[in-house]
């Protein structure tokens, strides 16, 4: 068990930078900058743009239900949140401000947890303080994405999980699973790591199978707890369909830096049951072999998934792929075995230009046509993919070490 | 069979181990080549990008201009604009004139169009808007009608727009005298498909910003203006008439838009193919004729020089191939400036941020033969032609460069020449990068030199860069700000001497503030690999938004990323010879400058934010590079 | 059977050679068939309008009277709704009623059908508000009866709502697609996309019975347009055809080629003064907006002028048969009318009536004024006491549709406000803000009903207004435009799709007796201000790539996913290798 580092471990004028930054995206989501980047697609999907949500919870104080016609697709429990705390700005600013401080302050626990019992935590405030920084995670938080809130909520059960406290990161995981579904995949390295520690460990730890049913079971007690109370919230099973059921269906062919919208846009109808199953199975394959491989590190496993979900789920936001960014930081030992890190990090440059480039082209210049955008969801596919490629070869090249004028390959 | 069991092997070689260690062996061998051949990969990449600059009026590159939406069928009907209208417009210009003799003030002119518009039957109404500028306040009275088309649901409109003032600077009196006499005309017809709103704007292009933003609801802060009393329906085309003299010989097209938006090629090529074979009057880019110059004659001094020199005179200075290329190059250039300065060269071009294709016909004054008649002729056919439209004009055709009239480059054609350049800068970001992180170590005992990885100072570049950058802001604050308005008015740049030493030496000193820290790796490369990876994400991408306008960035980039780290003082204050802030040295450069604040705060043409928030910093970014000791 | 259809048609044919004796013949017939209870009348209105334009009216009504007893209340008169033998022929038995519209009304238990295709924008400051469907396009309402409407409820039940009231085989569906047939219009193209079942909005125009179940459907089709293929089957169902009465007027070369025209079809339901059984009212209409000032420069109109024809002869079918010219009021410069005849006051219009049921020689009917020019700038138009404006704001990103509602009266007024969207664009309700003159005013929404869209049913919002007097009411919400599959974008894509027109009705003041009911005007149908229709462009994908981006997407995936499974399963070894030159570490840092 890593032990909690004390409080005063964060009495350190290093802790500036991170205060700033929060300080920073609060005044700006006040700021006329936030509503104008409230429906911007690359930051906020239909199943966590914060105008929709204000439609919904405006549907259901009005006692409509907000799960009738296409408009609200956020959880029951995003709304139920919601009506408790009214949505007004200065409310919202706080939650989204808080939700990042946590994230970031999360991000900074699972690093020491990582490395405990050795205390320096330098790194862990450099990692919040990028966490907070990247506009991967800055923008959407500024335009008020619900995926801030996810990725906050996948942090935290995280850190639960890497301080080896089951219940809590249970109980988050599947809150966060009503949100994003497919994050629900990120179960099984979950477990491994609330078995064996966040901390890469020779040999191989022994996983008992009893207790890791017994855990399985208590999250599928959590998510049947929490089904109900979405239909007790919502009224109906409606909701079941307009959540859920959108991450897998995909109604609203809003575009979005993923791959999905286009390619189900121009899908035969005849066909787009199948491509359907096809992609929302896709992700589902990786979990086991990555679990194996990766016995021995499960938070490893845990980050590769992680990237895997934001680079291949139906509604993505830039936040997704920032968080696994910043997940990247926990692993600094596999820096030196990337291949090829310059190319991987132009492809990232490049696609954050050209995503929004391609998407003012398309949509406000009206000079260019779809396959612009197009091409720069590929691109920024691209290079998501090649993060991860990248991060899994260094990390299984990383358990071999190197040794001047010996290279590893693999045959 | 054994080529191809030899081909077979060369490409995966045969089994055990030593065929991996090939591999490496030969990747090895690929990445050393790359390192070393990289530096002349760079310079290649700016020379082929120059030489191609120079490349493009060539008349190889160019293309036929041809229509691509089929709908449009452009000179296909027959006109009816007869002498009745020219006489109409005739007498609409006596009273202009009248008004123009006596100055009536913004609201006369504007009331006495509304009465002619009321005795045409046409719904009109007049729009008073004022701009705030850091120059004092803008005013202008508009006057606009509608006319709804017999059978149209009254969905779709075309607007045909005349300035009060022509992008002559004279009073565009038969301009306007053409619209009203348009008016009467065109609304006697029943073939319209969309509706037509003819618009009256005061001023030069802002009377028409300010109608058009009420129109689509984007009214700036800036602005305060009366609502329109008709609803706004959708505009696909747009028509400027400018004719400010007595008659006019050629007719010339205008269409560069804010920001360097451009209106669908197909709009340019239907005026251009209109007025040429239905209206008869040949058609100029601009205002430059299309006249090739004439030969020059061989200057006394090189009479000497006998046959050979009259060979090169003939053969070369006096070609005809190379006047043609002068010929084009002056198009392409005069599109690239007001495409790259974001200027709009007529009032068209404030409808392009509106995804309206828009064209200003501009009369050529001259002493004759055209006027009322062949330029009424050539806009009903025109808009009769923009009627046919069934959907908006195709998507691809918003990027070309005019050679001239009848000829244009793909952008095939013209974006690698940026994109080289930044390509070049690429490259060089690379090489500087992957060098920053070995150092050679001179060990005594092997007494050989070994390489060993150190750590880079890639945050510290960064810092430094967004540090520098960030004084951009305060450039920009005091540019847009009353303080700096009146300087500009003066005649002599020494009450701006301030001024352009501080904002031209001053910033990059900002570097030394930084904490020294221990690290071996030298800061001030780290700076221009940060540098030049900004310049090439700039380049690239911008030359799909603005082509001329990464390509004025791409020259900037060459002199940025070929000064050498810590040169010291002397490439410093070369340097700063590049600061957009020397153009306030001369009187055409306060006179740009003026405008173009007055364009940002009224029209919201980019030039001033550019040149204070990534022009200056660039600049500021490659003299700090000069300066950074270790 | 008696061949008086037969009969009829023998004497129009008959008529120029025995004139006379046709029209005591004539008069018997008529008598003869009052008796059945089915009329026929016909009237042109011609009204002289502001702007010099003159605004003509057709009007044929049937009318078909039930016997008491025979037939449910509200079917029409000669149904059989059981279609048992004894009722059979009676059910083909109509003698003036065209037999291929009343077959498909009962049918599909239709009992109160408006059907109108108009083309043009109708200018209310110039032209005024008078009642009826004045929308751009093409719009169709109709009452169902109970068991039908009912027996749609219980299927609705099951399954979907979405295509209850208006799936395929629905009486709703058959209708619109019987009328399309018959009026040779594209209605049942879109009819899915196009329906709404307003709750507050298109109540019956006739008096309806009160029994619960009828259920009424609305459709609008704002791109539909009107030409000569509409009028010519409408003209057939008129009994003397265009042969005789003033339906001899309706020359389409002059009327499709009015600024405003339209067609429509009018059927309700009466009930007696006794109450027992009603009479089944059946009204064509053709309405036209002429501008002589545009061809003459004057405003004299004739109607040789206007039709390029004359009534030769009246018809024998119709029971009365008045031309009434509408006196301009309010007008600067004199005018006559010729052939002259005294001016009566009809609630409030002073109008000239010809009777035209005794025709001897050609009609023509011409009102010149006293100027020799018309001068557009004296026209004083007075603006109507309601009236609609809707624009939508915003050229790209979440646009904003924007309404402005003005009354002109000096006292307050209550409007219900009906906005019908496709399925794509989704209201923002919560944005929904109503202003005067800048001043937030939401407490002026009394009531508001909205159906959000379900793919591919539209949205329908209602909203219940009071107007302030003298006031302009600003209405704005957000709309946000969705993206479609490239099978559902219409085949000319980057023009946009048609937004049918919002409705405006004028309700009367809360207190007084059942204030959701709409007020009838003159003519007996509903007061309504429509406004125009609008164009919105959806951003389209690329038609032509299906088939790259299925490759391009896929590739993706799989090269990410050979490239994990490759470095998953293969092993590593370790590769003696002869040291590294620094510089050849260029790319792999």
């Amino acid at each position: 068990m890593p032990k909690r580092l004390s409080g005063a471990a964060y009495a350190r004028p290093a802790l500036l930078i991170p205060a700033l930054l929060l300080l920073l995206r609060f005044s700006l989501i006040l700021s006329p900058l936030s509503p104008w980047l409230r429906d911007d697609h690359q930051l906020a999907s239909p199943l966590t743009s914060f105008t929709r949500l204000k439609e919904g919870i405006w549907f259901f104080q009005k006692g409509i239900d907000p799960y009738h016609g296409g408009v609200f697709r956020h959880s029951p429990l995003t709304l139920a949140l919601f009506t408790l705390i009214p949505p007004i700005p200065l409310v919202s600013a706080l939650l989204w401000t808080v939700a990042d401080g946590i994230a970031a302050w999360c991000l900074a626990e699972i690093w020491r947890a990582r490395i405990a019992p050795r205390g320096h935590d330098g790194r862990g405030v450099l990692l919040a303080s990028l966490y907070l920084s990247k506009p991967y995670n800055f923008l959407p938080t500024v335009a008020l994405s619900s995926s801030s809130l996810d990725n906050a909520f996948l942090l935290l059960a995280l850190r639960f999980a890497a301080l080896q406290q089951v219940s809590p990161s249970l109980i988050l995981l599947a809150v966060l699973s009503f949100s994003s579904l497919p994050s629900i995949l990120l179960l099984p390295p979950l477990v491994m790591i609330l078995l064996a520690g966040p901390k890469p460990t020779v040999p191989l730890p022994k996983y008992s199978p009893k207790t890791a049913l017994r855990i399985v079971a208590e999250f599928a007690l959590y998510m049947v707890v929490l089904t109900g109370a979405s239909r007790f919230v919502a009224g109906s099973w409606g909701w079941v369909l307009q959540t859920w059921g959108a991450t897998v269906m995909l109604p609203d062919l809003t575009p979005n830096p993923g791959l999905w919208w286009y390619f189900f846009t121009e899908m035969f109808d005849q066909y787009r049951p199948f491509f359907l199953l096809t992609f929302s199975l896709h992700p589902l394959i990786y979990v086991a072999p990555m679990c194996l491989k990766f016995q021995h590190d499960p938070l490893f496993a845990f980050f590769l998934l992680q990237g895997i979900i934001s680079t291949f789920k139906s509604y993505p936001t830039l936040s997704d792929a920032g968080l696994y960014i910043s997940l990247l930081g926990i692993f600094p030992e596999i820096y030196s075995h990337f291949r090829h890190p310059l190319v991987t990090a132009l492809l990232h440059l490049h696609a954050a230009l050209l995503l929004p480039l391609f998407h003012y082209l398309w949509l406000d210049a009206g000079t260019g046509n779809a396959n612009f955008f197009y091409a720069s969801t590929l691109v920024f596919g691209l290079a998501n993919g090649s993060t991860i490629v990248e991060a899994l070869w260094a990390g299984l090249h990383s358990t071999i070490g190197e040794k001047e004028g010996w290279e590893v390959v693999q045959l | 069979m054994s080529s191809i069991s030899r081909l077979k092997s060369f490409f995966k070689p045969s089994a055990g181990n030593d065929k991996h260690v090939a591999r490496l062996q030969r990747r090895k061998r690929i990445y050393t080549s790359i390192g070393r051949v990289s530096p002349y990969l760079q310079l290649a990449c700016y020379l082929i990008g120059i030489l191609w600059i120079f490349a493009i009026p060539l008349t190889e590159l160019g293309k036929g201009t041809y229509v691509d939406e089929n709908a449009l069928q452009p000179g296909q009907v027959s006109t009816y604009w007869d002498w009745a209208e020219v006489h109409a417009a005739d007498r609409f210009l006596v009273v202009l004139e009248g008004m123009r003799e006596a100055n009536a003030s913004h609201q006369e002119r504007a009331a006495w169009l509304k009465t002619k518009f009321l005795e045409l039957g046409i719904s009109t109404d007049t729009q008073a808007y004022t701009f705030s500028t850091s120059f004092g306040e803008v005013h202008g009275v508009n006057t606009y009608a509608f006319h709804s088309s017999p059978r149209t649901s009254g969905a779709e409109a075309m607007i045909i727009a005349a300035s009060w003032t022509s992008l002559t600077g004279d009073p565009n009196l038969r301009g306007v005298a053409t619209v009203l006499a348009l008016a009467g005309f065109l609304t006697r017809y029943t073939h319209w498909a969309k509706d037509l709103v003819f618009v009256i704007s005061d001023g030069y292009q802002d009377g028409m910003e300010a109608f058009l933003s009420t129109y689509y609801g984007h009214e700036p802060k800036t602005l305060s203006v009366q609502p329109l009393t008709f609803d706004s329906e959708v505009v696909w085309t747009a028509l400027s008439i400018d004719y400010p003299g007595h008659s006019f010989s050629h007719l010339g097209l205008f269409f560069e838009g804010l920001n360097g938006r451009l209106p669908n090629q197909d709009l340019f090529v239907c005026a251009q193919v209109i007025a040429r074979w239905t209206g008869g009057v040949p058609v100029i880019l601009h205002n430059t004729l299309d006249e090739l110059r004439p030969d020059i004659p061989m200057p006394d001094w090189l009479q000497w020089s006998g046959a050979a020199g009259n060979w090169v005179w003939r053969e070369i200075v006096n070609r005809r191939a190379l006047k043609e290329w002068e010929y084009r190059a002056g198009n392409v250039a005069e599109q690239a400036g007001w495409m790259a300065t974001g200027r709009a060269s007529g009032v068209h071009g404030v409808f392009h941020q509106f995804r309206v294709d828009a064209i200003t016909l501009f009369a050529r004054p001259a002493t004759g033969p055209h006027g009322f008649h062949s330029l009424g002729k050539l806009t009903e056919s025109l808009l009769r032609t923009m009627n046919n439209l069934l959907e908006r004009l195709h998507a691809s055709f918003f990027f070309y460069l005019l050679s001239s009239p009848s000829t244009f480059l793909k952008i095939g054609s013209y974006l690698p020449c940026s994109v080289l350049i930044g390509v070049g800068c690429m490259i060089g970001g690379l090489r500087g990068y992957v060098d920053l992180g070995w150092e050679r170590w001179y060990s005594q005992k092997a007494n050989d030199t070994k390489w060993l990885k150190r750590p880079r100072r890639l945050m510290e570049g960064v810092g430094a860069l967004s540090a520098v950058a960030s004084v951009g802001a305060v450039a920009y604050l005091h540019a847009s700000s009353r303080l700096f308005a009146p300087m500009l008015a003066a005649t002599s740049p020494l009450p701006l001497l301030p001024v352009i030493l501080t904002f031209s030496l001053l910033p990059p000193f900002i570097v030394l503030l930084r904490p020294d820290s221990k690290a071996t790796a030298p800061l001030a490369p780290m700076v221009k690999t940060c540098l030049l990876f900004s310049l090439a994400l700039l380049i690239a991408p911008l030359s799909m938004l603005n082509f001329p306008l990464s390509l004025f960035f791409a020259l900037l980039a060459i002199p940025l990323s070929l000064i050498n780290p810590s040169s010291g003082l002397l490439p410093f204050l070369l340097l700063a010879l590049l600061n957009p802030a020397m153009l306030l040295l001369f009187q055409n450069g306060r006179d740009a400058i003026r405008i173009a604040v007055w364009d940002w705060q009224v029209l919201g043409a980019y030039a001033l934010p550019l040149a204070c928030l990534i022009w200056m910093p660039l600049v500021w970014v490659a003299q700090a590079v000069c300066i950074i000791q270790e | 059977m008696p061949p008086l259809p037969l009969l009829a048609l023998i004497l129009t044919f008959l008529l120029p050679a025995l004139a006379e004796v046709g029209q005591e013949r004539g008069q018997r017939q008529r008598q003869g068939r009052e008796q059945r209870g089915e009329q026929f009348s016909e009237s042109l209105t011609l009204r002289p309008l502001l702007d010099g334009k003159v605004h003509t009216r057709f009007a044929f009504e049937f009318s078909a009277g039930a016997e008491s007893g025979t037939g449910r209340e509200g079917q029409l008169a000669d149904g059989d709704e059981d279609g048992d033998g004894d009722g059979a022929d009676a059910a083909l038995h109509t003698t003036l009623l065209p037999l291929s519209l009343t077959q498909l009304l009962r049918t599909y238990d239709a009992r109160e059908l408006h059907l109108s295709l108009n083309a043009g924008k109708w200018d209310a400051l110039r032209w005024g508000n008078p009642s009826g469907a004045l929308r751009t396009g093409g719009e169709m309402w109709a009452w169902f009866a109970g068991e039908s409407a009912l027996a749609e409820q219980e299927q609705g039940k099951e399954g979907e709502r979405v295509n209850a009231g208006e799936g395929e085989g629905s009486p709703w569906q058959g209708l619109t697609n019987g009328l399309a047939g018959l009026f040779c219009a594209s209605l049942s193209s879109q009819t899915v996309q196009r329906t709404t079942e307003p709750l507050h909005a298109f109540r019956p125009e006739g008096d309806l019975p009160s029994h619960p179940g009828y259920r009424l459907f609305h459709a609008a089709f704002p791109s539909e347009s009107v030409c000569t293929e509409n009028l010519t089957p409408f003209l057939k169902l008129l009994p003397c055809k265009s042969r005789a009465g003033i339906a001899q007027l309706l020359n389409p070369h002059k009327v499709f080629s009015a600024d405003w025209h339209g067609v429509g079809v009018h059927v309700l339901w009466k009930n007696d003064t006794l109450g027992l059984g009603g009479r089944t009212e059946l009204r064509l209409e053709v309405n036209a907006v002429f501008d002589p000032v545009r061809v003459s420069g004057k405003r004299d109109w004739s109607l040789r002028t206007l039709f390029d024809r004359s009534i030769t002869r009246s018809c024998p079918a119709a029971s009365s048969s008045l031309l009434k010219v509408h006196m301009p009021t309010g007008s600067a410069s004199g005018h006559l009318l010729s052939p002259p005849l005294e001016t009566l006051l009809t609630d409030g219009v002073p109008e000239v009536v010809y009777d035209l049921s005794q025709v001897s020689e050609d009609v023509d009917i011409s009102m010149r004024w006293e100027e020799d020019k018309f001068d557009h700038s004296k026209a004083q138009f007075n603006p109507p006491e309601l009236s609609i404006r809707r624009s939508l704001k915003g050229s790209s990103g979440p646009s904003q549709l924007s309404v402005i509602l003005s009354n002109t009266l000096p006292i307050p007024r209550r409007v219900l406000y009906v906005e019908t969207l496709p399925w794509f664009l989704s209201l923002y309700l919560h944005t929904l803000h109503v202003q005067v003159s800048g001043v937030s005013r939401d407490d002026l929404i009394q009531s508001l009903s909205y159906l959000p869209p379900v793919s591919p049913k539209p949205t329908l919002l209602e909203l219940t207004l009071l107007l302030p007097p003298q006031s302009e009411v600003h209405i704005t919400m957000q709309v946000e435009k969705g993206f479609i599959r490239y099978t559902e974008h219409q085949p000319d894509a980057s023009r946009g799709w048609d937004l049918p027109a919002a409705v405006v009705f004028p309700l009367p003041p809360l207190g007084a007796k059942d204030s959701h009911s709409l007020p009838d005007s003159a003519e007996g149908s509903q007061q309504r201000i429509y406004s125009s229709t609008l164009l919105v462009d959806l951003p389209t994908p690329d038609f032509s790539m299906p088939y790259n981006v299925i490759i391009m997407s896929s590739t993706l995936v799989a090269l990410f996913f050979g490239h994990v499974f490759n470095s998953l399963t293969r092993k590593f070894v370790l590769l003696k290798v002869d040291a590294v030159e620094p510089e050849k570490k260029a790319e792999g840092s």
